[in-house]
């Protein structure tokens, strides 16, 4: 992931809990949120980017375990 | 006059209530905005969506994403009416800053520029099929 960082995070404004499609790159596949060493995105990205996850899984658009493991 | 904000909320009805019932839910909620100084800018029923695990043995929701903008204090007992309501499996209220007006404006421009090319393709072919 870190190597095919060609989206522009630095003017990323807002990371969207909505937008689940974006947020799957994010996680393993057991559902667990990536850490910043694996995805090499900016630290202010990092922490919008677990907290949209963790508003996701709330609502259920997420999960918390992924469906393969429990 | 108390200050309004923004806010988005969405939540999440189960999905084994009918739809006249789900109407329902969505009017009383817009109506408990209206009628305590509050303005529902806009109502986006995404409809009828598999959860992604299950919660009180269901597997589907019925998810309401809307805008609206209200005073500070209407927010605790519109949670509250939420909370209590055994329908709603899960909401979500988040007051929108500066950042996330933007990204919702940009959103929509966004989604409205797919849906006017979706409609400028249908048209195109409608043209095709009266030569």
């Amino acid at each position: 992931m870190a190597d095919q960082n060609d989206v522009d995070y630095e003017h990323l404004e807002y990371v969207d809990y909505k937008d689940t499609e974006f947020l799957e790159q994010f996680i393993n596949n057991q559902g667990k949120i990536l850490p910043r060493r694996v995805t090499g995105v900016p630290a202010r990205v990092q922490r919008q980017i677990t907290k949209a996850i963790k508003r996701a899984r709330h609502l259920a658009l997420m999960p918390y375990v992924s469906e393969s493991v429990r | 006059m108390a200050e309004k904000y923004q806010y988005e909320l969405t939540y999440v009805i189960s999905g084994v209530v009918k739809q006249n019932q789900v109407d329902d839910i969505v009017r009383k909620v817009n109506h408990l905005i209206e009628s305590n100084e509050g303005d529902v800018l806009e109502v986006d029923e995404w409809g009828n969506q598999r959860l992604a695990y299950e919660i009180d043995r269901k597997r589907s929701g019925y998810y309401v994403n809307m805008y609206f903008q209200a005073p500070g204090a209407l927010i605790q007992r519109l949670e509250r009416e939420l909370e209590v309501n055994d329908d709603v499996l899960r909401y979500l209220t988040l007051r929108m800053d500066a950042k996330m007006q933007r990204h919702h404006e940009k959103r929509k421009q966004r989604q409205a520029q797919e849906a006017a090319e979706e409609e400028a393709a249908d048209e195109s072919d409608e043209e095709d099929d009266a030569e």
